[in-house]
């Protein structure tokens, strides 16, 4: 019976090979929804609470290192549960980093898109909020946030949400400045499309793939500003837990007890990774232009 | 710049390179120092960076006082620039100046530089910013004059009894500086980051939040100093420093956390030393609080910890539960038999029943690792309290401003507590008396305490101050709780294991001829 | 092309005036500099003093408006903490500063963009696949555990370079490292996406079709036009050149501005503060300016664009 198949595989055509997914990008799409599972039952999952401490058993190396399957990736400077913890805090880094990427890159484009199509002083406007984006230190921004509002996730998550914004804006208006130029927008118009249609059905699918990149790309610096809050004691606050936060305060112990530090960054590396695989990959498919 | 850096470079080599420098004529080693900081207002003034165990790693390798701390054994006051001193009455002491003190700057040291010292000029006068003044005021609260007997004598003269003058004496805003460097430079801002004294080092160089030299001053009456060069480094990173450390690269990492203690020694070329300090991290209460009006739920909380197991974790066992908030070298004043509210669970459920506490929720506000293991330990409190029902929500603030914000419920939070002498009055009436910083800040006043702390002041008998310092610690720690004593904290440095230093139960890092015997 | 200017230089001044707007507010009403820097065991009076002798018993507003008064007349103000100048205390870190981005984005450009470039030329071959991983490799460890673990390394156990500080310049290896690897992976990728979207476009399909050589395309046509994204971020790298690097510098025990920044925010210092946002938001603003300019430069199409809201 294979035989009969196998010919008609041999000579696939070329839509159908860019259309085949390829190992990586499958592995990249298992490891975001096993990482996306844990997200939703975080709470079922984890063996232990994340406060839940014991001081008899600070330290206590993973398993096949030393320690035991009670708590099979160790225990941290308090005795508690690093599994759980871990679960915990990728349930709270993905919502803060879906949540933030999310919210940067529509107001980001929506800023970029009105700058492009009003020009003149809305134009300016924009121009002038990216400038101050860019000019201001996110320490500042973050410790406006935590001394107004205190340790709010959500408005920590919107906080993180205007990191990046800008960049958004400033490659959405450019290039829909440049689309508005081409042919097939300023054609579109003359046809009688509303603006709005306009750019949601024609500029945006022919930037997309710039933006998804951005997207895949600022999906990670939002973890990793997380982080780096965490460092200056700015990010996550005890009791929560991220993974940002963990990494913060398990750098103490690298050489100690590594495990602290190294399986949340794990995690936050293996999904850098598969977001980043996932983005170019889907970046190719919704490229119209690339042969 | 570029020569600077040069220059810095040279040093820099001079450092790594095997300890003891080919200098030509001089053989003694210099070191680099690892700090997690310099000083906190980047100036060397004393009456600035009060209440500062930051400068005090270096301060008094430059300024001496008058009367001195035993640093190799319990910080009992020894001669220092005064070889003895006597009482004339209950308002003066006399003091006899060590003679052939050389100064800093060549000079030697007379009575002039001593009256100077504490003159308008440098701590009273309307040229000194308002700041310093008030810290000034709160050192020397009534002090009248310093006469000047003769060229080798001194007295001391207050303006009402105080039997804590020569404590006071050898306590920070009693160094002596030279008047000759003081008046050259001018105003007391130009010698904001100038520090002309005695001590055994010379303050070299200081580079803000960067690095502090000090050169050896090889006139110091009490023996050349053992080493040519001490540079501190300001390193913030704890990793940064033990990595640092291991390298070679510094010989001294100080405010090494206790947890890493084992890490540096299984480097057998490196050791960890230090131990206990004047300092005990305590909970400061706000009794305004509503679930915290009730001094029971209070006693509850501080009978919830379970002091001891914070010490054995977090603490590697070298810290230690104290006997509340009063130290050993009190000498007499020293309220033997007096301990924290024992760790009892049981007595904390039926306090809180008795009190008819239901739940409500208390907030704690801490910081995040202003003191060492602050997080960690905060954890581990809330944990012990909900044990007992206490329904304690941790909040971490960014500074002090908003960890005493008035604005939203403050109930506990974190403090410590250093006594500058050896007398209550420079600890438990300092913080929690009438003119406390907890009183200031509307968490906590009590009558009684308000006005024992006014007796204890103007007291001058013993027997009798002890008892007002024991009821103190009855009202303070039980009867209407103002704070809680976790723990005494220790500091701990870590060193090549060859070097002979002897780390002295405070933060200073004594590298004088005491300090450092070969 | 004088509209463009001005419009630019008022854009600029209204940035600079929001920016420090918005730091006066959050330092002003989110941190006492008095409690912060004298600590709570001060004497309260010392503190009162404190709050007087710097205007902070004021009304915030009244702070506010003597403020911008005394900036106007070039007045920037002292450190709260050690009185001393502002400015000076910030330029006299600037020198340190740069000694560590410049380099770390001559890095960055040096290796991100040629590698970008040529992953997108060899396109899903092995160089493409090996340089995207490098790329993500390289942004998606948080930069004080890739400091840390280079130090540990390099540092503590071959004892190749020094673990911190500003000794020589070998102090400075190990700082530009962990500062540009993650700034190079995010450049490669931009450049090559920016660069697979110029390859599909029809004009260079035409070009090709015309027999023009490929090295040719490439060069006229394809990275011109693909370092539009690019020149962008990098655009955006140098703004942040004098704002330094906050966690890489505390890592490295580094005297920059981007730890004076974290002291002086810790602290309230405000002067410090504003001294460094004033010339962040220069080099931010003079950056962008220089990018604008670019564009033009590289795009003809987009050459007029700039200036479209001065009519």
């Amino acid at each position: 019976m294979s035989d009969l198949v196998l010919p008609a595989r041999a000579q696939p055509n070329s839509a159908a090979r860019r259309r085949r997914m390829p190992i990586a990008v499958a592995i990249a799409i298992t490891w975001l929804a096993a990482v996306l599972f844990v997200a939703i039952f975080a709470d079922w999952l984890r063996p232990f609470g994340i406060t839940a401490l014991d001081l008899r058993a600070r330290l206590t190396p993973p398993v096949g290192f030393g320690g035991s399957w009670a708590h099979a990736l160790g225990t941290d400077e308090l005795g508690r549960d690093v599994l759980s913890r871990l679960l915990v805090s990728i349930q709270m880094s993905l919502r803060i980093a879906f949540g933030a990427t999310i919210i940067a890159a529509v107001f980001g484009t929506t800023m970029g898109f009105l700058a492009a199509h009003f020009r003149g002083w809305v134009e300016q406007i924009v121009l002038m909020l990216i400038d101050f984006q860019a000019s201001m230190p996110f320490l500042i921004l973050a410790l406006s946030v935590l001394a107004f509002f205190g340790n709010s996730l959500l408005l920590f998550t919107c906080l993180l949400g205007l990191y990046g914004w800008e960049r958004y804006a400033r490659i959405s208006r450019g290039l829909a400045i440049a689309a508005n130029a081409q042919g097939y927008a300023a054609a579109i118009r003359q046809l009688g499309a509303k603006p709005m249609r306009i750019y949601l059905g024609h500029v945006l699918p022919n930037i997309a793939s710039t933006l998804i990149v951005s997207a895949t790309l600022s999906f990670p610096e939002v973890v990793l500003l997380e982080s780096g809050l965490s460092f200056l004691g700015l990010g996550v606050q005890p009791p929560m837990t991220s993974l940002g936060n963990m990494v913060g305060y398990g750098r103490e112990y690298l050489t100690r007890a590594p495990w602290i530090l190294l399986t949340p960054s794990t995690v936050i590396v293996l999904t850098t990774l598969a977001v980043s695989l996932l983005g170019d990959w889907l970046r190719d498919r919704l490229d119209p232009t690339l042969g | 710049m570029t020569q600077i850096t040069r220059r810095l470079a040279l040093t820099g080599i001079a450092a790594t390179l095997p300890r003891f420098a080919i200098g030509q004529s001089d053989q003694r080693p210099s070191i680099t120092v690892a700090v997690q900081k310099i000083a906190n207002t980047n100036t060397t003034d004393p009456m600035r960076e009060q209440s500062s165990n930051v400068s005090e790693r270096w301060l008094g390798s430059i300024l001496e006082n008058l009367i001195g701390r035993n640093q190799q054994g319990q910080l009992e006051r020894v001669p220092a620039l005064a070889t003895s001193w006597r009482r004339i009455d209950a308002t003066t002491v006399e003091l006899s100046l060590r003679p052939n003190v050389v100064l800093h700057n060549g000079d030697m040291l007379n009575a002039e530089d001593v009256a100077f010292s504490f003159g308008s000029e440098r701590m009273f006068g309307a040229d000194v910013p308002t700041d310093v003044r008030a810290v000034a005021k709160r050192y020397w609260p009534a002090l009248e004059r310093i006469d000047i007997v003769d060229r080798a004598t001194i007295r001391v003269v207050n303006s009402k009894p105080d039997v804590t003058l020569e404590g006071r004496l050898s306590a920070g805003g009693g160094q002596i500086v030279s008047r000759r460097s003081w008046q050259e430079a001018g105003s007391w801002q130009a010698n904001a980051r100038l520090a002309t004294g005695s001590g055994p080092y010379l303050l070299s160089s200081f580079k803000p939040d960067s690095e502090m030299v000090l050169e050896a001053h090889d006139q110091y009456w009490g023996g050349r100093p053992p080493l040519r060069r001490i540079r501190l480094l300001e390193v913030p990173e704890q990793a940064s420093r033990i990595a640092g450390l291991r390298a070679g690269e510094y010989q001294f990492a100080c405010d090494i956390s206790p947890d890493q203690i084992g890490e540096i020694e299984r480097d057998p070329k490196l050791a960890v030393k230090g131990g206990l300090v004047l300092n005990h991290r305590i909970l400061a209460f706000d009794k305004q609080h509503p679930a915290l009006v009730d001094p029971r739920v209070r006693l509850a909380m501080a009978h919830a910890i379970d002091g001891q197991a914070i010490v054995d974790s977090v603490w590697a066992g070298r810290a230690k539960v104290p006997a509340g908030l009063q130290w050993p070298f009190y000498g007499p004043m020293f309220v033997e038999g007096w301990t924290v509210p024992k760790f009892d669970p049981v007595l904390a459920q039926n306090l809180l029943r008795a009190a008819g506490y239901k739940g409500e929720v208390i907030t704690y506000r801490a910081r995040n690792n202003y003191y060492t293991a602050e997080i960690a330990t905060a954890q581990i409190l809330v944990e012990m309290w909900r044990a007992v029902g206490l329904n304690v929500q941790l909040e971490v603030k960014e500074n002090w401003g908003q960890v005493l914000d008035k604005a939203g419920p403050r109930g506990v939070r974190d403090w410590s507590n250093s006594p500058t002498f050896d007398d209550p009055i420079s600890s438990i009436v300092n913080q929690h008396g009438p003119n406390g910083a907890q009183a200031g800040n509307g968490e906590w006043s009590n009558t009684e305490m308000n006005t024992l702390s006014a007796a204890l002041e103007s007291g001058t008998d013993i027997a009798e101050r002890k008892r007002i310092f024991a009821r103190m610690l009855q009202i303070c720690e039980r009867d209407d709780p103002a704070y809680v004593v976790l723990h005494q904290n220790a500091t701990f440095t870590g060193l090549r294991r060859d070097l002979p230093w002897q780390a002295p139960p405070s933060f200073f890092l004594d590298f004088g001829p005491k300090g450092w015997r070969a | 092309m004088i509209g463009f200017l001005g419009l630019r230089l008022l854009r600029a001044a209204l940035t600079i005036v929001l920016v420090v707007s918005f730091a006066f507010i959050v330092l002003r009403l989110s941190g006492d500099p008095a409690m912060t820097i004298m600590s709570p065991e001060a004497p309260p009076e010392a503190i009162a003093a404190f709050r007087t002798a710097w205007g902070l018993d004021r009304p915030v507003w009244e702070q506010y408006f003597s403020y911008f008064g005394a900036i106007l007349q070039g007045e920037l103000g002292q450190s709260m903490r050690d009185g001393r100048p502002a400015m000076a205390v910030v330029l006299e870190r600037i020198p340190a500063t740069l000694m560590l981005t410049i380099p770390a984005l001559i890095v960055k450009v040096g290796i991100g963009v040629p590698a970008g470039v040529f992953a997108a030329l060899y396109r899903n071959s092995w160089i493409d696949r090996l340089v995207m991983a490098l790329a993500v490799a390289g942004f998606t460890v948080p930069s004080f555990v890739l400091g840390l673990i280079l130090v540990l390394i390099f540092a503590v156990s071959l004892g190749w370079l020094p673990s911190g500080g500003q000794d020589s310049w070998r102090n400075i290896i190990l700082p530009v490292i962990t500062m540009s690897l993650g700034g190079a992976g995010v450049l490669a990728r931009f450049t090559r996406s920016a660069m697979l979207e110029v390859l599909g476009q029809p004009y260079i399909r035409t070009a090709t079709a015309k027999g023009v050589p490929w090295a040719a395309v490439v060069r006229g046509h394809a990275l011109p036009n693909a370092a539009i994204p690019t020149v962008t971020i990098v655009g955006f790298m140098v703004g942040t050149l004098i704002a330094g690097a906050v966690v890489v510098e505390s890592v490295f025990s580094w005297p920059g501005v981007g730890r004076l920044l974290v002291v002086a925010v810790a602290n309230r210092d405000l002067a410090i503060v504003q001294c460094i946002l004033l010339l962040v938001a220069v080099t931010m603003v003079t950056a962008n300016f220089i990018v604008d300019l670019l564009y033009g430069v590289l795009d003809p199409r987009l050459r007029g664009t700039a200036s479209t809201g001065a009519h």
